[in-house]
């Protein structure tokens, strides 16, 4: 299971659901086992977007950015492989 | 009796440790490690019980602090009986845990906790099924009531009793793996290490590498470690102290040689051990689970069949957009009339006052032609933004956004950009500044500077709002959702080539893939799109009353000076002439390219400029956009929407560029780029149109 998402992570992109189909397991264990991965250093789950610049500040009370004008859309939460997952899947590719 | 309380962070282990040891604890920390140790002892009949509670951990591999105490802990100690704290909610995470204290001792004791979390996400969970797979008893507990926790300790004081050990069938290993194991097992039996550990999971340690293996570490008893230091905060609780005695390398080394060899990397041997793991406990789930929910496909999983499909994905995705222009200009076409006509009356009213109370010509224009025009330019098409933020928003909180980014992934592929890079790109549709911010988390430099480059070309959200202005103002009706639509379809195709062109620039390597979390559909609540719209716009207008207001007064001060000069003869004028020769191949006249100029620092000021240039051309009773509607055409005013839309967004997002690539020759190259590429798709625009009988 472990050694699948890696090798779907390393060609290419999906949806948690698409993975979920794709490898034959429920979403809940596929989150599971993407953050036991991420503790043991494989994959790393990253959150985009939601910031403001340093520069321009943020209003406590409505959390927009304020002076660059616009907060960025949303936060695309996603999971990558490491250096590390992506060393090892390039070897398990290889052999 | 020594009984260990284990599980994962959150379990409910405190709460089971406190309701057992009630005052009965001491806190202190684990030897040399930051990590909290706490103990209790219990009286039970004729038992003296000390319990352990360990720190909460997902796994007993080497990776923190607390997973190295816990596991030293149950080889050292050897504890008589461990209860292993399992929450039923999110169990496939936590037997991971229980497997992995089974392979250390075979007296383990479950106990299920949150069965009232579980079971309200309809979960329902066989304990004695559940038992039997992986034969030890299991004991089902609400800790936060404190019900079960009696009958936790009375099982766990029967198991650390029993002279004899249950056996559990090991979990499986693939051949590829278990010949290896047992390679290892072969060359560790009889060593002094052997005596120590469990064999078999001194084998699988031994080939993943483990740090911690193969160092010893001897206790200090109690009474040296008083005399050696009185602290007088020190806590009295902490019973022993280990000090490093020794690190040796255990036998084997030839053969992990032999296996790195083989591709077998400490990394590969961990791996495939954990993925046994995982797929046994998904193996073994269904024996014990049942999922009420879980088989019938919610909407959401319904819907992202149509949404996410690569073939219909793209369509609906097009014709949404469409439908939202379509609002944002329909519906605001009235409102914005209405705005127009109540800034051109409050401009009567207010000059009018002006000239009664007898205030000089000059102060008099300065209102008219210079706040009004300007700042009123803008406040005109306010409606209009605020409909489109609100849709903006509608789609943000209902779930779409983020699958229109998630399709948008394939395009990147195309252009042989990294997957995170679209997720940039997208932030630059609410601000281009902390989108460049956020090309941060780009590893590969490359990968973050053409990220960073192409960042300008997406139209962020003031920039979209004067464009739907200036399209309002000459393509009124439905024809100006179509209109925009090709706007973003140039700007996105644009994206698309750019990366290619600044690929073969840069020589940026392979992208990588990612798996997406995508939120659940809902309904958008009044609530989540009223926020930020209000907020959004509130925003506009509030840079309408500072940086516009003291950009339109600077702009009309050009171009009323000197006094009394015609409009070409100002300082604007003259300004406008010196630029002309870059205008006129794409039929741009000197206001345009004043308001182009003006533009560098904010995008928003472009459109306040040409109310100015233009309003003080035409009569008093115009409105600013049959003001502008009369001095071009609509040809020309595509033109000028296309090279508005690409060139430099704002002096903030340069500014950024150059911070965050710390390079003036990129940021340099970045706005040769932009307005290059602007102009020249301009000049394409206009002369293609011309030909095309535009
Ligand atoms: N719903 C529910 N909550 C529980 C149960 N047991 C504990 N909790 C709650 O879960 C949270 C974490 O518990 P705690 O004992 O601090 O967990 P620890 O991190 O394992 O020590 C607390 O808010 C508890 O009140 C339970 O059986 N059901």
């Amino acid at each position: 299971m472990l050694t699948s998402i890696m090798e779907v992570l390393s060609c290419k992109s999906l949806s948690m659901a698409q993975l979920a189909e794709e490898l034959g397991y429920s979403v809940r264990e596929l989150e599971s086992a993407l953050e036991q991965m991420e503790h043991m250093g494989y994959v790393r789950r990253e959150v985009l977007g939601q910031a403001c610049s340093p520069s321009c500040g943020k209003d406590p009370s409505s959390g927009e950015c304020e002076g660059c004008s616009f907060l960025s859309p949303e936060g695309f939460a996603f999971w990558v492989l490491t250096e590390r997952g992506q060393i090892l899947s390039g070897q398990s590719s290889g052999k | 009796m020594k009984i260990a309380l284990i599980g994962n962070p959150n379990v409910g282990k405190s709460t089971v440790f406190n309701a057992l040891t009630g005052s009965n604890q001491q806190v202190g920390n684990w030897a040399g490690k930051t990590v909290e140790r706490k103990s209790g002892s219990i009286h039970r009949d004729n038992d003296e019980i000390e319990l352990i509670d360990l720190p909460g951990t997902y796994s007993l591999t080497a990776y923190s602090q607390e997973e190295i105490v816990t596991r030293e802990y149950i080889l050292r100690e050897k504890p008589d009986v461990v209860m292993a704290m399992v929450d039923a909610s999110n169990i496939e995470r936590n037997l991971y845990l229980v497997l992995q204290i089974l392979e250390l001792t075979p007296r383990v004791v479950i106990g299920l906790n949150m069965m009232d979390l579980a079971k309200s996400a309809g979960i329902t969970i066989h304990s004695n099924r559940l038992a039997q797979a992986l034969n030890v008893p299991v004991v089902e507990i609400v800790a936060a009531k404190g019900k079960g926790i009696n009958e936790f300790l009375t099982e766990a004081i029967r198991v650390g009793k029993l002279k004899s050990e249950s056996v559990w069938d090991e979990i499986p290993y693939p051949d590829e793996l278990e010949k290896r194991i047992q390679a290892m097992e072969q060359l560790l039996t009889g060593t002094i290490w052997a005596s120590k550990y469990p064999l078999r999971w001194l084998a699988i340690k031994r080939l993943e590498q483990d740090p911690e293996i193969g160092q010893t570490w001897q206790s200090i008893p109690r009474s040296s470690q008083r005399n050696k230091k009185q602290d007088p905060c020190h806590d009295a609780g902490d019973p022993l102290k280990y000090v490093l005695q020794e690190s040796v390398t255990l036998p084997g080394e030839e053969l992990l040689q032999a296996y790195e060899i083989e591709g077998w990397s400490k990394d590969h041997f961990e791996m495939a051990v954990a993925d046994a793991k995982y797929q046994y406990i998904s193996k073994i789930l269904p024996e014990f689970r049942v999922h009420e929910n879980s088989a019938k496909p919610t909407w959401t999983d319904a819907l992202d069949k149509w949404i996410l499909s690569p073939i219909w994905g793209y369509p609906i995705m097009f014709l949404i957009i469409s439908l939202v222009f379509w609002f944002s200009f329909v519906a605001s076409a009235p409102l914005g009339g209405a705005v127009s006509e109540g800034m051109a009356w409050a401009a009567e009213v207010v000059v009018s006052l002006l000239q009664w109370s007898h205030v000089p010509e000059a102060a008099q224009s300065l209102v008219r032609d210079g706040i009004f025009a300007g700042v009123g330019a803008v406040l005109a098409f306010v409606p209009q933004i605020a409909i489109f933020f609100a849709f903006f928003s509608i789609l943000q909180d209902s779930g779409y956004l983020a699958r229109a980014a998630f399709l948008g992934d394939r395009f990147m592929q195309l252009m042989g950009l990294h997957g995170k890079s679209f997720f940039s790109l997208v932030s630059g549709f609410g601000c281009n500044v902390p989108a460049i911010m956020a090309t941060r988390t780009l590893e590969d430099p490359k990968d973050r500077l053409i990220t960073m480059l192409i960042n300008p070309l997406i139209p962020c959200v003031p920039r979209l709002g004067v464009m739907s202005a200036v399209v309002a103002a000459f393509f009124p009706g439905s024809r100006g959702a179509l209109i925009m639509i090709s706007l973003l379809l140039i700007s996105l195709l644009l994206v698309m080539f750019s990366a290619l062109f600044l690929r073969k620039v840069v020589q940026q390597k392979e992208r990588s893939a990612f798996v997406m979390e995508l939120p659940l559909y809902h309904i958008p609540t009044l609530r989540n799109v009223l926020m930020p719209t209000w907020q959004k716009t509130y925003s506009f207008l509030k840079r309408a009353w500072t940086f516009i207001l003291v950009a339109s007064i600077v702009v009309w001060v050009l171009s009323s000076y000197p006094q009394g000069a015609p409009m070409n003869a100002t300082w604007a004028g003259k300004m406008g002439e010196g630029l002309a020769f870059i205008g006129q191949p794409l039929g741009f006249d000197w206001r345009i390219m004043v308001a182009i100029v003006f533009g560098f620092t904010a995008k928003e000021t472009t459109l306040s400029t040409l109310g100015i240039l233009y309003g003080v051309a035409a009569d008093a009773s115009q409105s600013i956009a049959e003001a502008m509607t009369g001095a071009m055409t609509p040809l020309g005013a595509y033109t000028f929407l296309v090279v508005y839309m690409l060139y430099i967004p704002c002096l903030a997002s340069v500014v950024t560029t150059y911070k965050e690539s710390k390079s003036l020759g990129w940021t340099s190259f970045g706005i040769a780029y932009n307005l290059i590429l602007s102009f020249v798709i301009g000049w394409l625009v206009f002369h293609g149109g011309k030909v095309l009988g535009f």
